[in-house]
């Protein structure tokens, strides 16, 4: 399979604790993935290992193979070229990763002039991007301050594309924003997506947004992955119990009748540093049985949706 | 996102320096309560100037008196006159800035351009205007440092203060019913407390310098108390002859002064970040 | 025709803008009534005048025109101190709506405080309370950081209960928690609802959320009420464009 971002193995440690364990992903041109999980499950993470971005005392190990070059093994020099230029990242918080003091053509413009194109051009370009993203009616000099949190979506997702890059992620991107801003920055991204062939590796707890634009979702639980696969397939019949519970406990992109109680699992999200041993959401899992304790489950299914499950759920 | 239930501990290098600074003036201050090697207020003019010896570790002042036992003493008082002080300072800036963080508008804004007036004053004549009036000795001088310190009290403490007030807790405190004397008290000062024990001990090693020079000039504690700035105008004519005699008081207060700058750096180092950090 | 529990009318509300002489009306005359025993769902997106509306009808803040009654009472006037213990509030922030200083048997205790019960009873009302949102009682000795975001926000709930209040305020209660722990997050809220009769005011920009736990909603828009109505008689059909709009913008239900 060769997908433009093939992901193998990936791990990130923390000293003697495994962060994240063993992440597998083939991203193809143009195609969209959602990554999903709450609290602890690792997806920021993830996204800084694949950007080179991890902080020092963590380390990633595996491969992570842009069009057949791994990543994980470049120089920092290396990295830096790639890193914006073809791998392109837009963050939680815009506030705090625009600058508060330049104006926003200036910071569109500013990753082109790094990677070579001249002034007249770059300003140009940046001009057409802002359009693109719906910012049409903004004037290239305005302030960070003086847009919405939308707004300034828009401009980080301008920024992003600003080098044509051949796969974005975007991290949780639409938690500080209003239902109909998200909405309208996915329905963004996946047009963009689909213009440029551009990968597409969406970030959330939302398992609901994610639907909207992700033909294939990974969930993972507790640094590890739990289900991947088909969206809709996981949406109609999830093979891994956590799957089923978040599917249950989702308001969003499920038909879930008003005041219905709401499927929600006992227990709370284990600690990396504490796992328990074998799966680690046998504690919380209804369907748990003795081998479930005994080793990590491996993802197994047939065709395209694989579990980490030892005893799945059946597949009507 | 946690990264593991008990983080690595940081190392405090702050910290750790600035206590061990401090213990090595501290503890034969403390000592200094029960027994010195030689008392300092007889003369013994007999052994003046002597070097240092196992008798008299740092040796002897032009008066015979040992040297030791004067830092000992020396350093005792400077510390116990401006812990004092600064308790004053605090006592009347951290009450001050409280009032002025719980009310809006223009009381509060009167209340902090008072604490401004007192900051105006240049404190070396502020401290001589008192002792001037009140004649040199601890009380005086604690009355100075103190009255010096109290509009930075009362500052951060409206900073800080300000900020606690915003906080959803304390919104949930006010739906319960309770007054504003009751918010200040449970809510305010202890979620302020660990920003304030930084800042007084940022502002005892400064009270220490204003102490010493306020000794040196003459304005602080009067003969025969030994004190460390005192020492350092009495000797200063001997800076050729025996240098010890000036060396060593400096050190003394120079010891106090980083101990006390390193303490409160990692005081703030531990304190920040565990008043930040989520569950 | 019974009296709502609580009606507000006509409120309006300015702030100063810094470096100018007029100010921004944040809230243009909004009319809402609560019902004994209803939830009102209130939504509206950021920049809606929601959190100001909140604070108003949590009593932190006084309306500029307009009124808040409680059972015929005003609010805002001298029967304040009386009305306090029957509104209470739980709000979006586990992380900053607990006083991190206190254990949770103060935080949840606080508001009996004023009313004057004796420390003992305080305790054994603490310790309902937290039994109410399925805590134990041993929580009561711990502090708020040993806790996780559900769990604080449970802390919340008790707290707000224990005064028996006919009337809670939640401002975005379950928005800064994961999807499995809203869940039991509004579970509880339902639950606790039928079980006590609890009337509800619950603020949210997510419709999902609101859809599933108000019986009516009020869509607030740049500080007006462009909508309000029974919650299923609304979403069905939306006389509003804006309410349209958040109708849209809900995730739709992924078919395979």
């Amino acid at each position: 399979m060769n997908g433009v971002l093939e992901v193998r193995d990936l791990r990130v440690n923390l000293r003697q604790t495994r962060l994240l364990d063993g992440i597998d992903l083939s991203l193809a041109r143009g195609e969209a993935i959602g990554i999903v999980g709450e609290s602890g499950c690792g997806k920021s993470l993830f996204a800084l290992a694949l950007m080179g971005l991890l902080p020092p005392p963590l380390r990633a190990t595996g491969s992570v193979c842009l069009d057949g070059q791994n990543l994980l093994a470049l120089p920092e020099g290396a990295m830096c070229r790639i890193r914006g230029k073809r791998l392109a990242m837009v963050f939680q918080e815009p506030m705090l990763a625009l600058n508060p003091v330049q104006p926003i053509g200036r910071q569109v413009a500013e990753g082109m002039r790094l990677h070579g194109l001249g002034r007249a051009d770059a300003e140009a370009k940046a001009r057409r991007l802002l359009n693109r993203v719906g910012l049409a009616r903004v004037r290239p000099d305005a302030y960070p301050h003086t847009l919405s949190g939308g707004q300034r979506q828009r401009v980080m997702i301008a920024i992003a594309l600003a080098s044509d890059p051949d796969i974005l992620i975007a991290d949780e991107f639409s938690t500080a924003l209003d239902m109909v801003t998200q909405a309208q920055i996915i329905r963004l991204l996946a047009e963009l997506s689909a213009e440029t062939q551009m990968g597409l590796l969406l970030i959330s707890h939302d398992l609901g947004l994610v639907a909207e634009a992700a033909s294939k979702t990974l969930v993972l639980y507790a640094g590890r992955p739990a289900e991947s696969g088909p969206t809709r397939q996981i949406f109609a019949a999830p093979r891994h119990p956590y799957t089923q519970g978040l599917l249950g406990a989702t308001l969003h992109g499920t038909d879930t009748p008003p005041g219905k109680v709401l499927a929600a699992i006992p227990g709370q999200v284990p600690d990396p540093a504490h796992r328990p041993e074998g799966c680690a959401f046998a504690p919380r899992c209804g369907r748990a049985a003795p081998d479930c304790c005994a080793g990590v489950p491996d993802m197994a299914g047939r065709n395209a949706n694989l579990a980490a499950c030892l005893h799945p759920l059946a597949q009507p | 996102m946690s990264l593991g239930s008990t983080p690595a501990l940081p190392r405090h290098p702050s910290l750790i320096a600035g206590i061990v600074l401090l213990s090595i003036v501290l503890l034969p201050a403390s000592l200094s309560v029960v027994w010195t090697p030689f008392p300092t207020a007889r003369l013994d003019i007999v052994h003046r100037l002597a070097p240092i010896s196992a008798t008299h570790p740092l040796g002897t002042d032009p008066f015979g008196r040992d040297l030791l036992s004067i830092l000992m003493i020396g350093a005792r008082n400077s510390l116990s006159i401006c812990t004092a002080a600064i308790a004053l300072g605090a006592a009347i800036g951290v009450p001050v800035g409280l009032a002025a963080a719980a009310s809006p508008g223009w009381r509060g804004a009167t209340l902090m351009r008072a604490a401004d007036l007192g900051l105006a004053f240049p404190p070396l004549l502020t401290a001589s205007m008192i002792v001037a009036a009140l004649g040199a000795g601890r009380g005086g001088t604690i009355l100075a440092i103190g009255l010096f310190n109290a509009p930075a009290f009362a500052r951060i403490t409206r900073v800080e203060a300000r900020s606690v007030l915003q906080r959803d807790y304390v919104a949930a405190a006010r739906i319960a019913g309770r007054g504003p004397a009751a918010i200040l008290g449970v809510h305010v000062l202890p979620n302020i407390a660990a920003t304030l024990l930084v800042q007084a001990t940022i502002a005892l090693a400064l009270a220490i310098l204003a102490e010493a020079g306020l000794s040196y000039l003459g304005l602080g504690t009067p003969p025969p108390v030994p004190s460390l700035g005192r020492a350092l105008s009495e000797y200063q004519t001997q800076i050729f002859d025996d240098p010890l005699l000036v060396i060593a008081p400096g050190a003394a207060i120079a010891l106090l002064v980083l101990g006390l700058n390193q303490l409160g750096d990692g005081l703030r180092d531990i304190l920040d970040p565990a008043v930040a950090q989520r569950a | 025709m019974t009296e709502p529990l609580l009606r507000a009318k006509n409120l309006v509300r300015d702030y100063p803008q810094p470096g100018s002489r007029t100010k921004r009306r944040v809230l243009h005359g909004i009319d809402l009534e609560v019902a004994k025993g209803e939830c009102l769902g209130i939504i509206g997106e950021s920049g809606s005048g929601k959190s100001t509306l909140a604070r108003i009808l949590m009593g932190l803040e006084a309306p500029d025109e307009g009124s808040v009654t409680f059972r015929g009472s005003d609010f805002f006037g001298p029967a304040r101190r009386a009305i306090r213990p029957h509104i209470q509030a739980v709000f979006q922030d586990p992380y900053g709506s607990l006083d991190p200083r206190q254990r949770v048997g103060a935080i949840v205790g606080e508001p009996l405080i004023a009313l004057g019960v004796g420390r003992a009873a305080r305790q054994s009302r603490v310790a309902a309370a937290l039994a109410e949102v399925s805590l134990p009682a041993e929580a009561a000795e711990k502090y708020p950081a040993m806790f996780s975001g559900g769990q604080r926000q449970r802390i919340a709930i008790a707290r707000a209960l224990v005064t028996r209040p006919a009337l809670v305020i939640a401002d975005e209660p379950v928005s800064a928690l994961d999807v499995s722990v809203q869940a039991q997050v509004l579970n509880l809220l339902v639950d606790l609802r039928a079980r006590l009769g609890l009337a509800c005011v619950f603020i949210s920009h997510d419709l999902a959320v609101v859809r599933h736990v108000a019986q009516r909603v009020l869509v607030l828009q740049a500080g007006r009420s462009v909508e309000q109505g029974e919650t299923a008689a609304v979403l069905r059909n939306p006389a509003n464009p804006f309410t349209r709009s958040l109708i849209d913008a809900v995730p739709k239900p992924v078919r395979s």
